[in-house]
This record gives structure tokens, sequence and C-alpha cells, in this order.
């Protein structure tokens, strides 16, 4: 039997951008075509390398013919690329606007000359952090919704379409304000925020003193996974294009775990490092809480008037 | 306005998409045997349909998918494995609807592209 390395190579690229379920038998078949065209090509004689080029090359590009067979063409598909854009511009301005401002405090404050390499490898990484963040939950986002396209119903009933003014609605800005306004917190107190509560570049020698207690920085994995619950949900709901029934009962979840995890920061210690910033804390915290309140009586009320 | 796209490129682009929409229908009439994927290149061409691998080959996939072609895989000579695919009987169903409404929408255009008196 033949051996073709440039075939071999031309298949195994194809086939690394092929979902996994049908990789092995589009990859076969790929081979088999190919070698039946090299072969017709060269007329019986031994099929030279100039020859199985060509042929390669008259297929199409391991991309194309991958996209052909069934290939994600996109990250991130053109439903929700412009909200990524958004989002990211948004997101990566205020994360370095964040760290510029930080490294002109840190300059400012420093006795000794600063480490500008470090300050500056620091906020490439903190903007970089927030950039793959963004990048990554939309990439998954839109992996979800491939799969629910690809499940979807062929026939569409009109009779499902929803009512004008409908509660259930998702709203676009809102939405867009949820990713932005988590991602940038979710950043920040990630990357900019050290275990003893002080807030600074990361790979500089500077820090601010402590801002947040041991007590607040003990909820922070608690806060950050809360932050990315609800802004899956939010993007969730906007690419179905409305609030559905098990979006909702999800929300609610979210929404009372926040709760319960607002009412033992206050009933706790005190949040804040300097005591003059304790009420200011506490009064967040509790606008948050109240929120959250809101917001799950608003999700459970349209959940019932759905179901009456 | 004088568009300065290549015409040549938009004429080339025309009539590939009207290309594209028969494509279907010679298939399924030329999978009436079975078929493996050069060879079912090779006898369009000979009949003046030459379509690209790249657009042939995924839709003798795409067809099957959809349960219009059925397909094997057979030992060819130097054991050498080959797909072949044949119509289906929904196939064949999709075949006859097909060709009537070719013939249908062959005649529509002949008249419409007849010299008018």
């Amino acid at each position: 039997m033949r051996v073709y390395p440039w075939i071999d190579r031309y298949v195994a690229e194809v086939g690394r951008m092929l979902p996994e379920g049908k990789r092995v038998d589009v990859e076969r078949e790929i081979r088999s075509l190919l070698q039946d065209a090299v072969e017709g090509q060269a007329a019986g004689m031994e099929p030279s390398d100039n020859q199985t080029l060509a042929i390669l090359r008259q297929f199409g590009s391991p991309r194309e013919i991958a996209m052909r067979y069934g290939a994600s063409q996109y990250v991130i598909g053109p439903l929700l690329y412009p909200t990524f854009i958004t989002v990211l511009r948004v997101v990566v301005g205020i994360v370095l606007a964040v760290n510029l401002f930080t490294v002109v405090l840190a300059v400012a404050q420093s006795a000794t000359a600063p480490n500008l390499l470090g300050i500056a490898a620091g906020v490439v990484n903190s903007v970089l952090q927030a950039a793959i963040w963004v990048t990554v939950v939309f990439a998954l986002l839109e992996r979800l919704n491939l799969r629910e396209l690809n499940q979807l119903n062929q026939t569409w009933d009109p009779r499902a379409l929803p009512a004008v003014g409908d509660v259930d609605r998702v709203s676009v800005v809102e939405t867009i304000f949820t990713v932005i306004f988590n991602s940038i917190f979710m950043v920040l107190v990630a990357f900019n925020l050290d275990s003893q509560g002080r807030f600074g570049v990361p790979g500089s020698d500077w820090a601010s003193s402590a801002i947040f207690s041991a007590a607040f920085m003990a909820y922070l994995p608690w806060l950050i996974a809360l932050l990315a619950a609800d802004m899956v949900l939010a993007v969730a709901a906007l690419i179905r294009g409305r609030w559905t029934a098990v979006l909702r009962m999800l929300a609610i979840g979210s929404n009372l775990i926040s709760v319960a995890l607002c009412w033992l920061m206050l009933a706790g210690p005190s949040l804040a490092a300097w005591p003059e910033l304790n009420l200011i804390f506490d009064i967040i915290v509790a606008v948050v809480l109240v929120v959250n309140v809101v917001e799950a009586a608003q999700h459970v009320w349209r959940l019932w008037r759905n179901r009456s | 306005m004088v568009n300065d796209f290549p015409t040549t490129l938009v004429y080339e682009n025309l009539a590939s998409e009207l290309r594209r929409g028969l494509l279907v229908l010679a298939v399924l009439a030329e999978c009436d045997v079975p078929q493996y994927g050069y060879l079912l290149k090779q006898s369009l061409s000979q009949r003046g349909l030459d379509i690209p691998e790249g657009t042939l080959y995924p839709l003798l996939r795409r067809l099957e998918e959809q349960g219009l072609l059925v397909s094997q895989w057979q030992l060819a000579d130097e054991s050498r494995p080959r797909r072949y695919y044949q119509i289906s009987a929904q196939g064949q169903t999709a075949l006859a609807q097909l060709t009537s409404e070719w013939h249908h929408l062959s005649r529509s255009l002949n008249d419409l592209l007849s010299p008018k008196e």
C-alpha cells in the first residue's frame, strides 16, 4: 500500500477542526477520496509530490473543507459578536484606566525609583486577563448556543411568538451592563487585590495599604462565583431572547444565595480594614441585598403570572 | 454610480449560485447505482458538470444525513476502503419531486428568456 505523507498531514489538519463525533469517519473518507484523486491523476505511475500537492490545493484549504464537513466556523458567532466587542472594549478600557490610575499613585507614593518594567508587565497582564476572561465566557456561550440551535425543531410555530411588550423579553442594554459590571469587578478583585486585601498592580512592588478586612477576603470566592453565575444567566437569557422558566428558577437560586451571603457579611465581622470605610461597605452590601431581594421577587412574580 | 466590481467575478458568483441549487438533483440522479466520490465526480464531469471536490464530497454526506442517500464502506483494490453512496427510497421520492419541479421551472424560464415578439 502506498504512503502519502502530504495527505496524512492534510487529513490530520482537517480532523483537528472537526467535531469529535464525526472526526474519524470524515478523516477516513477524505483520505480515500484524496488517494483516488492522486492515483487518478498519476494514471498508473508513481504519483509525485507535486501532483499530490496540486490535488490538495484543488480540494481547498483544510479550514474550508472542515467547515463544509460541519466544523464550527466561529469562536464567537455573528449572534454574539456585537455584544462581545462592546463588552470587551468597555471591560478592557476600564481595567486599563484603573490600572493606570494605580500606577500613577504607585509612582507618586514610591520613595525609591519605581520598577517601571515590572509595573508595565503587571498592567499588560491585568488587561490581558480581562480580555481572555471575557473571550472565554463568550466562546463558552457560543458553544452552548450552537448545541441548542442544532437541537431546535425544524418546524417553527408562530404561536410561540412573544406578545408585544412581553415582560420575559430580555433587555440587551441591561445584559451588557450586567456583563460589563461583573467582568470588571471580577478582574479587579481577582488580579489587582492581594490576599491581604491590598490594591495594587500585579508584578509591581507597590500596593495600597489594606482596604478590605480578612473577613471580606474570605467571602471573595463566593462573590466571584455568584457574579459569574449572574453574568452567564444574563447572557444565556439574551441568547434565548427571553427569560424561560428554567432560567428564572436558576436566577432565583442565585439571588437567594446572594441574599444569604450579604446577610452573613452584614452580620459578621467588619468588611473594611479601615474603620472609616465600614459604614460605606455595609451600605453597599445592604443595597446589593435589597437589589437581590427585589430581583428574586420579580422573577417569582413573573414565573407565577406566566403559569396562571 | 458606476460599480467597478469586476464583471467576471460577479458572473462567476452568480453562475456558481445558479449551479449550486441544481447540484442536488444531479447527484441524486447519478446515484441510482452505487458510486464512490471520485467516480461520481468523474461521471458528472463527463456530462459537463464540473463540480469542485470541496463542494461535491461534503454534499454527499449532507444528503446522507438527510436520508436521501445511503452509504457503505467497501474494500477496493490494494485493501483501500471506499465509501459508496446510493439513492435511498426517500431519495427516490425527492428525486421524482425535484425532477418535476425542474421541468416546470425549465419551461417557465425558457418561456421567460425566449425573444419577445
